[in-house]
């Protein structure tokens, strides 16, 4: 794994970066126009910090300039108790939303026994490439 | 025209760090070592929380430590005085640690030489939550300090901690912060376990080194 100094986004945006770069020139591509991400919204990265720093990165690459498209995944958890699965609710639009207070409890039963078990994902979900 | 086309990658940004933490994991068990991860704030108390431990766990188990730090070196001293190995990790301007700095901390250590083995790593309260790194035990350690509201602020790394530490509760009264409602607080958030400490004046340890001793057991 290649590292980078800086805070954890920077970190995650070289992976994607040499992730995306690997499967394009794997497929022969000339260009890469466009990368869709998946962040979970219960994973702790800040969407803006991290489209900045792989758009940094992809500068003088064949994917300079590509659009970066962010996707989210609702945050979800499954009880302990009574093994309902209920969705975290977090507000979209509230620009804090990615470490502010979502209730983990299960909408089900109450029980705050409950795991994670969806939402804190990160993928590369898809490019788009030229040839 | 350039022929444009869509690629499916479907791919995990973080499936490196999740296949060497479960490597580490696996290397781990085959030495029979138990491993903590211990999070937090800075200042929160980690290193004391661990110097405690080895102190009272040293005539059972063989201990050894990771110093996980942007310098490590303050920290891997204080642990190395009470006789156990540290391998200090200085991850420079990185603010976490993840499993491939560990998979390196461990390239120079004689694994069967220790059974218990405690990683600080660094010091906040969101970029470790997103990285495994092969231990057995997620501890986060929070100071009354922070203020009481600070485990609302962090739910993630609450609600995936094994055991919440809710520590320097001697001083709560003189910053003005209830130790009871951070408590309660990293409990609403799904923290498996919840115990209120203060190394100085060595309330609460009981309750750190029985859970400390439960998940060696159960390992």
């Amino acid at each position: 794994m290649c590292h980078v100094v800086g805070m954890h986004e920077v970190t995650v945006a070289q992976s994607v970066v040499d992730a995306v770069l690997g499967e394009a020139s794997a497929q022969g591509a000339r260009a890469v126009t466009s990368v869709t991400l998946i962040f979970g919204e219960l994973s702790l990265i800040n969407t803006e910090q991290i489209s900045f720093w792989i758009a940094s990165f992809f500068e003088g690459s064949l994917a300079e300039g590509a659009e970066i498209l962010i996707e989210g995944a609702p945050g979800k958890v499954e009880c302990r108790d009574c093994g309902a699965i209920s969705e975290v609710s977090v507000d979209p639009d509230d620009k804090l939303s990615h470490y502010l207070v979502p209730d983990f409890s299960c909408a089900h039963c109450g029980s705050p026994h409950t795991f994670i078990c969806q939402g804190r994902e990160m993928l590369i979900k898809s490019i788009q490439i030229t040839k | 025209m350039h022929k444009v086309s869509d690629v499916k990658m479907g791919q995990d940004i973080l499936r490196i760090n999740r296949r060497i933490a479960s490597e580490n994991r696996e290397l781990f068990d085959r030495h029979g070592i138990t491993v903590f991860n211990v999070m937090g704030a800075i200042g929160s108390g980690k290193t004391c929380l661990i110097e405690h431990a080895i102190e009272m766990l040293k005539g059972e188990y063989r201990i050894a430590c990771i110093a996980g730090d942007v310098v490590a070196s303050y920290d891997s001293e204080r642990m190395a005085r009470h006789g156990v190995p540290v391998i200090p990790v200085s991850t420079g301007k990185e603010c976490h640690l993840d499993a491939h700095f560990v998979e390196h901390a461990l390239e120079d250590v004689d694994l069967a030489s220790f059974d218990v083995l405690f990683i600080e790593n660094v010091g906040n309260l969101i970029c470790p939550a997103d990285f495994d790194l092969g231990e057995h035990a997620k501890v986060v350690v929070v100071s009354v300090s922070e203020g009481d509201d600070i485990v609302l602020k962090h739910p993630v790394i609450f609600k995936t901690a094994d055991l919440t530490v809710v520590n320097k509760v001697d001083i709560a009264p003189y910053v003005g912060a209830s130790a009871e409602k951070m408590h309660k607080d990293a409990v609403s958030c799904g923290s498996s376990s919840v115990i209120l400490t203060s190394c100085r004046k060595g309330e609460g340890l009981a309750s750190w080194v029985s859970f400390l001793r439960s998940v060696i057991k159960g390992t």
